[in-house]
């Protein structure tokens, strides 16, 4: 509860914890299709500056973006995936993304979007 | 008491008859446990005046004195000071001296100076970094008098917080809480919702006293407006009291999630100005499906179906029949029937007509 309780003649201080979430618009998807960042905080002032990180499941850092804030606790950015400069191999690769706030200094990793970096090819 | 104030205050007039005396009560106040704070004049308070000469009471004025009482006989005089009933729980009269004797000498007035603190309270918000205020935050002040025990919390004040702790001089003693009025701690019942399978749904509330309205807006993962579906709620206290909670049942409907455009929802529970968001959840329906051989031959085997999201169900079939969560949105992508490699499975569903899956022997 976020209640706190003192005598008179003391500061009483008040203590919140806030709290961030990230997660893909969808599990899957192929590559050149556009995806969405969806991003939820809890008792963030607007205007606060985000970070998003995207990058290979434990590994490369292929994106980071720098240009959305929070308004009522919620940003939520389009990202079109479009990694050919990246040299990545030709199979499912697991991406995640991480949110990153400098005041509050909190964090959060996405679960994994698993992009098929080549094409489907279907038969006639 | 003693503030260091010689007995010769400028701006007290002395008309002392000859041989005579007269003396002045001043009593001042200041911020508890500060002493350098500014001191203020505290006008109100009864003096009484004990010696040789009978004087009545008087209070103090403007400037925390009283009218020189003058034409006193020479001697020691006693002056007490009284509080009235709407001033003693603000100011700390048991922990200062209220009383004093001195000598009132002749052609001379005497200072009896006081001072009383008075008891504050402050309160602030921050992160848990402990250094960033945190503005914004609605929240109720409230106040338990110390005298009976148990006494009733009150409302003191209310407010929304700021990029300072907020100060509230010459309160009352007593205890005090601070409720900051937030919605927190989104839970759904279930790890994932069916459409027409009730689920709990519940954020926990501060700063809300029960029977508060608030609303439960379901709504799509993709956008925090407009709302999917509204369901109402009051805040209520936990069975063990020891949170207050909005919480409510939801049966999704079919109906209900028709702007549904991803394959998930969360929902923004509030009460008043506060809100959260919840995590993601998915959302299924439940299908029954027919699984029979080219003779039309009810199976008895085992299904795997890949859904285009990606989610993958694995169910044994029973007399032909199989009851399949299907994720919003999704249609099946590939269909497999692990006992039955080799063949070509035809796939009536979602309204694709035509389509089959061979599986590899």
């Amino acid at each position: 509860m976020y209640e706190f309780e003192d005598d008179h003649n003391t500061l009483i201080p008040g203590v919140i914890a806030p709290k961030i979430q990230v997660n893909w618009s969808r599990h899957r998807a192929w590559h050149g299709e556009t995806v969405s960042i969806l991003v939820r905080t809890e008792f963030v002032k607007d205007g606060t500056k985000l970070k998003l990180e995207i990058r290979v499941k434990d590994d490369k850092l292929l994106d980071s973006l720098e240009k959305g804030t929070i308004t009522s606790n919620a940003n939520s950015q389009d990202y079109k995936i479009d990694w050919k400069a990246k040299k990545l191999k030709p199979d499912v690769t697991e991406v995640v993304v991480t949110a990153s706030l400098k005041t509050p200094a909190i964090t959060a990793d996405s679960e994994s979007l698993f992009v098929d970096l080549v094409p489907p090819m279907f038969s006639a | 008491m003693g503030n260091g104030k010689k007995d010769d205050l400028n701006d007290v007039p002395v008309k002392c008859k000859k041989g005579l005396g007269s003396l002045v009560a001043e009593v001042l106040t200041y911020k508890s446990q500060v002493p350098k704070s500014k001191r203020e004049a505290l006008p109100g308070v009864k003096v009484k005046i004990a010696g040789t000469t009978k004087k009545g009471d008087q209070n103090t004025g403007p400037k925390g004195r009283t009218p020189v009482a003058n034409d006193l006989e020479p001697g020691d005089y006693t002056v007490s000071l009284e509080f009235p009933p709407n001033m003693i729980d603000y100011y700390d009269v048991a922990g200062s001296t209220t009383s004093d004797t001195k000598t009132v000498k002749k052609g001379k007035t005497t200072v009896y100076p006081f001072e009383v603190p008075w008891f504050w309270v402050e309160h602030h918000v921050q992160y848990d970094d402990a250094k960033t205020f945190v503005p914004g935050i609605e929240y109720v002040l409230r106040y338990q008098k110390p005298d009976p025990p148990n006494s009733p919390w009150t409302q003191r004040s209310a407010g929304t917080t700021g990029l300072t702790k907020v100060m509230a001089e010459k309160v009352p003693r007593g205890r005090y809480k601070l409720e900051l009025k937030l919605v927190y701690d989104p839970v759904w019942g279930d790890p994932q919702v069916e459409i027409d399978k009730p689920i709990e749904i519940q954020a926990t509330v501060s700063g809300f006293d029960p029977g508060t309205n608030g609303t439960i807006q379901i709504v799509d993962l993709h956008a925090p407006t407009p709302p999917l579906h509204t369901l109402n709620a009051t805040v209520t206290e936990s069975v063990d009291k020891s949170k207050r909670e909005l919480k409510t049942t939801w049966t999704p409907a079919k109906v209900q999630l028709k702007d549904l455009k991803s394959a998930q929802i969360a929902f923004r529970a509030a009460v008043g100005n506060a809100f959260v968001f919840s995590a993601p959840e998915p959302v299924f329906i439940k299908e029954k499906y027919e699984v029979v051989d080219g003779d039309g031959n009810k199976l008895d085997t085992r299904i795997e179906l890949r859904f285009s999201g990606g989610h993958i169900e694995s169910k044994p079939v029973v007399g032909g029949e199989v009851d399949v969560l299907v994720p919003w949105n999704q249609v099946i992508a590939r269909v497999d029937l692990p006992d039955h490699t080799g063949k070509r499975v035809a796939l009536d569903e979602g309204g694709i007509a035509g389509r089959s899956f061979w599986m590899p022997a």
